[in-house]
């Protein structure tokens, strides 16, 4: 299919966009480096609070928080942003227009979270979970996002094709969905409209909805995407996904709630947080479901693909965190686990085992596309699986176990505080060895990125595989 | 505890109606340009192999 | 098939209506206004002119990420039992507090009721000084920052056990430790407010 006509349509949908593109995916990485770093000292100061305790602004209070701030509005923001601005031409077959304008905007992008992380780090953070920056730069942020959004719905008006592939249903429903979410919450927030526990319950409907309607969104439509180009082979069920798509938009808006069970809010809200919670099984299951019945047959490219390996890794970990999360939600699970480190398990399983390995599928997809260079060395790629993979297993099963364990420790008030906080120990240490692994996961990572991005002139090479092929093609 | 049976009803109307436009798209034959519409993807690439990256 | 407008509008619709449960129905229901308790008072009572400060410092220092300020009903944890409140926390306790200060995790103790429990202000100065000298393998990191590090004799120095400085060095706490405490301290709840958690 891919005739002369195409040829050209494609050169000229990737010559829109490459720049806009490189700046977002490039800056994520940066972010993510960073990002890394801060964890890492969060993580060594909870369970040795000597640790750097003289430095104020690297105090836990603060670099957890910039951690989670540099991480979500830095890295998976620019990410899912980056790699979304890829997506929409190709589905559309429209240009992007404005690339500039977009280049400029990644770059007001970084400013306003370098801004954001640093306001945290000298203490002007909100103290609201996920929305820790300052109103001012809240709203600069609104802008340009509003900018890029405007940039893919002028794409999806402007489209060549008659049919809108699913991918293209969570991007465009995240162009709306974000907005609506970022705006109302901060305003509601900081913006002195709300006060009192109505802001508990704003902050929560916002904090798990960026997590359902925005990162999920943009990794489930990566996955649709990137899973039957890499196998050529279509969605086994096209029809599911778009039911999928409907009871993700339906039930994941109610589901934040459920972060306050047992809480001083009204208790229908929490019940509708719960049922709603429940619900979600319905998509999750649509998506495991058509994954593993497209995948069959083709378990074995997992060997040579990176972007797939990675990409499936993310399904099967939405998979596991959404049943869990559903589970987690319930009453009796939420009394024993909901202040504790197992939330911390969950949120970064959601975070990392699931968006941010689709994330990096979608780069060993896009970047050799965009550059016309290859990845520089499968051996960094397979560093940057092994190191994440595991790194994340350890980071899950650790503070899964460690959680549950402080958690029933805390339900028996015989047992003193300090013994609790004593017995989370060995589980706080094995997180920050996880760290490590993460840390030189993303460093593998960031290494190869640079050498697809920065490296010599384009060379017309086969794709960058690990291992042969079976069969013994490409 | 009111607004919680207003919100689940609610939810679960939409679900309903949700559910039965997709019976009835399967009905109506939408099936089938659905299924074509999950190989729209494929226009830019040939299919019958894997690519790398 | 399905426009563009369809699915735009599809999804404005369904975040509409949580929008609408979430942030518009608790906006408008739930209240907003301190209640008269029995002996004529009003509560939640205003933090003074200090705890306020202090407030600033719990907020801008990240104390909530890891102290809740919320205590459970009985029945559910065991937050009575440990002491750390006397009734299940109300959405009447956090009237008027911008943000409130609900937290997620319990690497510390509840604080909704701490001034109850510990209304001792050198107690709490030595513990945000050095968590160990009163609380022996916590994971809480000192705030050390939070004094001054004088030569002895020095007005207002805490009074520390002997080797928790170096000989002649006398530990004084700033302003922004002295108004931390007075926040702490502050953090109390009142035992006979009623009001149901449901509307």
């Amino acid at each position: 299919m891919a005739d002369a006509h195409h040829a050209q349509l494609l050169a000229r949908l990737d010559a829109s966009c490459r720049r806009p593109v490189l700046t977002f995916l490039v800056s994520a990485v940066a972010w993510l480096l960073l990002g890394s770093l801060l964890a890492l000292i969060a993580s060594i100061k909870l369970h040795s609070p000597e640790f750097m305790a003289d430095a104020e602004w690297l105090t836990f209070g603060r670099v957890r928080a910039a951690h989670l701030n540099a991480v979500a509005y830095g890295w998976a923001a620019m990410a899912a942003l980056g790699v979304l601005l890829w997506l929409v031409p190709r589905l559309t077959r429209a240009p992007l227009r404005g690339p500039t304008w977009l280049v400029g905007v990644g770059w007001v992008w970084n400013a306003l979270v370098t801004l954001g992380v640093s306001a945290i780090l000298a203490g002007y953070s909100t103290s609201v979970e996920w929305l820790e920056f300052p109103l001012p730069i809240a709203l600069c942020l609104a802008v340009c996002f509003a900018a890029v959004a405007i940039a893919a719905i002028d794409m999806l008006v402007r489209r060549q094709v008659e049919h809108i592939y699913v991918s293209l249903w969570y991007l465009t429903a995240v162009m709306v969905w974000f907005p609506v979410l970022y705006l109302t919450a901060n305003i509601g927030l900081h913006g002195g409209v709300l006060t009192g526990v109505a802001q508990s319950m704003t902050n929560w409907w916002f904090a798990h909805n960026v997590l359902g309607l925005f990162v999920t969104p943009i990794a489930l439509g990566t996955l649709y995407y990137v899973l039957p180009k890499v196998i050529g082979r279509p969605i086994h069920s096209y029809y599911l996904s778009l039911v999928g798509f409907w009871a993700l938009a339906l039930f994941y808006n109610w589901a934040g709630l459920h972060h306050l069970v047992g809480g001083p809010v009204p208790m229908w809200a929490v019940t509708v947080g719960i049922v709603a919670s429940m619900m979600m099984l319905i998509p999750v299951a649509t998506v495991a479901y058509n994954q593993h019945m497209t995948m069959r047959g083709h378990f074995h490219l997992l060997r040579t693909s990176p972007a797939l390996r990675f990409v499936v890794f993310g399904g099967m970990s939405y998979f596991v965190v959404s049943v869990q999360g559903s589970f987690e939600a319930l009453r009796g699970m939420s009394e024993v686990v909901h202040f504790t480190q197992y939330t911390v398990g969950h949120a970064h399983l959601g975070m990392y085992g699931f968006f941010s390995m689709i994330m990096f599928g979608a780069y060993y997809f896009v970047l050799p596309r965009l550059t016309g260079r290859e990845w520089p060395s499968p051996a960094l790629i397979q560093v940057h699986f092994w190191c994440s993979a595991i790194g994340i297993g350890v980071y899950f099963v650790a503070l899964t176990i460690g959680g549950i364990q402080q958690g029933l420790l805390l339900a028996d008030a015989s047992v003193p505080f300090l013994e609790v906080v004593q017995a989370t120990m060995p589980w706080l240490q094995a997180r920050s060895i996880s760290g490590l692994a993460l840390t030189v996961a993303h460093l593998a990572f960031a290494a190869g990125v640079a050498g697809t991005v920065f490296g010599g002139p384009s060379q017309d090479r086969a794709p960058t595989l690990l291992g042969q092929p079976a069969g013994g093609g490409a | 505890m009111l607004y919680a049976y207003l919100i689940v009803t609610a939810m679960a109307i939409f679900a309903s109606v949700a559910a039965g436009t997709f019976a009835w798209s399967v009905v109506a034959g939408q099936f089938r340009e659905l299924d074509a519409g999950a190989r729209s993807i494929f226009w830019d690439e040939p299919t019958d192999e894997v690519h790398g990256g | 098939m399905i426009e563009p407008r369809t699915l735009l509008l599809g999804a404005l619709a369904t975040v509409s209506f949580s929008l609408t449960g979430y942030v518009l129905i608790p906006a408008l229901g739930i209240e907003t206004e301190p209640t008269t308790l029995a002996d004529g008072s009003a509560y939640p009572e205003a933090l003074g002119e200090s705890a306020r400060r202090g407030r600033e410092a719990y907020r801008d220092l990240g104390c909530m990420y890891c102290h809740s300020q919320q205590v459970r009903p009985v029945g559910f944890g065991a937050d009575q039992e440990r002491g750390w409140g006397r009734r299940g926390s109300l959405p009447i306790d956090y009237v008027g507090q911008s943000p409130p200060l609900l937290g997620t995790m319990r690497t510390g103790p509840d604080l909704a009721d701490v001034g109850s429990r510990q209304p001792s202000d050198t107690w709490h100065l030595v513990h945000l000084y050095d968590p160990q000298l009163t609380s022996a393998g916590s994971n809480m990191p000192p705030f050390r920052f939070l004094f001054d590090h004088v030569p002895e004799p020095a007005e207002g120095a805490l009074t520390l056990p002997e080797g928790a400085t170096p000989a002649g060095v006398a530990v004084v706490p700033t302003e922004r430790a002295l108004d931390l405490v007075a926040y702490l301290k502050a953090l109390k709840q009142a035992p006979d407010v009623t009001g149901g958690s449901d509307e």
